[in-house]
């Protein structure tokens, strides 16, 4: 690609030199097409329809705020319960100014461990019940996965894992995305 | 030659080896041909990949474990557990019992009647577990185990 790119400029360069028609244009369009700026779109995050806890039924739109955090995460994962004190303490701060946030479990069979496991930790933040489909639908392979998400539901950032001072960088990425 | 010593001439199906992301297993039934009335041993050898563990039982966690599906001719024991390794989980701040060495989990079998139409033994299962590493965990895993054991008549 880097080769492209340096054809595409050493192209613009030469353009006075070029004498004959055909060569000419063929470096012009090579130039404008290599040097254009990407007019790709940011990635979405697959719309989803899950249920609550209560069996209401939700979808990504339904979910999604000035900006919103989706995590895919199971209640005997180590690694998000580290997490979720730190990242509830987030949704608390941030929920008044605009971050939406929902817990999405990719386990269907650790479901029923879910509400003592919540009455326990003190969590509130909303979680939906993943299906069997779920990891796959999202490429979930670990957990935490994080997905920082803009206002049209565009992937800000992705993060797997967690380690303690991870919440500090989330932090700082959720308050550009609020605007801050 | 094996029909004049009674044995059954199928070839025994007794060795399941399989490799994921987080581990490689050698899930072995020995031996290779039973009587009814019999005894099997599962062998089950497990290696976690680097910086991998899995979690032994007495702990809040998904602890590894082999379960054989029911078979009317079979009566599985429990099953047994090496001793763990105490792993410090950091963010926690807690003691955790885990694989992260090499390891074996053993099983006997006893064997009922086994009727005519049963045989070969088939026999079925699944080992479950779920691995972490030192940043992430990863989704719980079942790797579904078949056998197949002649029956000897004698």
């Amino acid at each position: 690609m880097q080769q492209f790119r340096s054809s595409g400029a050493a192209c613009q360069a030469r353009l006075a030199d070029v004498t004959t028609s055909a060569p000419r244009i063929l470096c012009l369009v090579l130039a404008l097409v290599l040097t254009a700026p990407s007019f790709a779109s940011a990635e979405k995050l697959k719309s989803f329809k899950l249920k609550t806890l209560d069996g209401v039924e939700l979808t990504l739109p339904d979910v999604l705020g000035k900006a919103t955090l989706v995590v895919f995460f199971f209640p005997t994962c180590p690694y998000c319960n580290a997490a979720f004190p730190k990242v509830q303490k987030l949704y608390d701060t941030y929920r008044g100014q605009g971050l939406s946030m929902v817990w999405i479990n990719v386990v269907p069979d650790e479901r029923k461990l879910i509400p003592e496991w919540r009455a326990k930790h003190g969590y509130t933040v909303p979680v939906l019940l993943g299906g069997r489909s779920t990891p796959n639908d999202y490429k979930v392979r670990m957990t935490p996965t994080h997905y920082l998400l803009d206002a049209r539901g565009e992937i800000l950032s992705k993060q797997d894992g967690f380690n303690p001072g991870d919440e500090v960088r989330l932090e700082q990425q959720i308050q550009k995305a609020l605007g801050g | 030659m094996l029909a004049l010593i009674g044995a059954t001439p199928l070839a025994a199906d007794v060795i399941v080896a399989r490799n994921t992301p987080h581990l490689s297993f050698i899930a072995s039934i020995s031996p290779d041909a039973v009587r009814a009335g019999g005894r099997l041993s599962l062998v089950v050898k497990v290696t976690p990949k680097k910086r991998m563990h899995v979690y032994a039982p007495g702990t809040t966690y998904r602890a590894i474990v082999v379960t054989l599906d029911r078979h009317p001719s079979l009566k599985p024991s429990k099953l047994t557990y090496p001793k763990p390794s105490i792993y410090f989980f950091k963010p926690l701040n807690e003691r955790v019992l885990v694989f992260s060495d090499p390891f074996t989990l053993t099983m006997n079998i006893q064997v009922g009647t086994v009727p005519a139409k049963a045989a070969p033994l088939k026999i079925a299962g699944t080992l479950s577990y779920q691995a972490c590493d030192d940043r992430v965990c990863y989704l719980p895993e079942s790797v579904p185990l078949q056998w197949t054991i002649p029956v000897t008549r004698k």
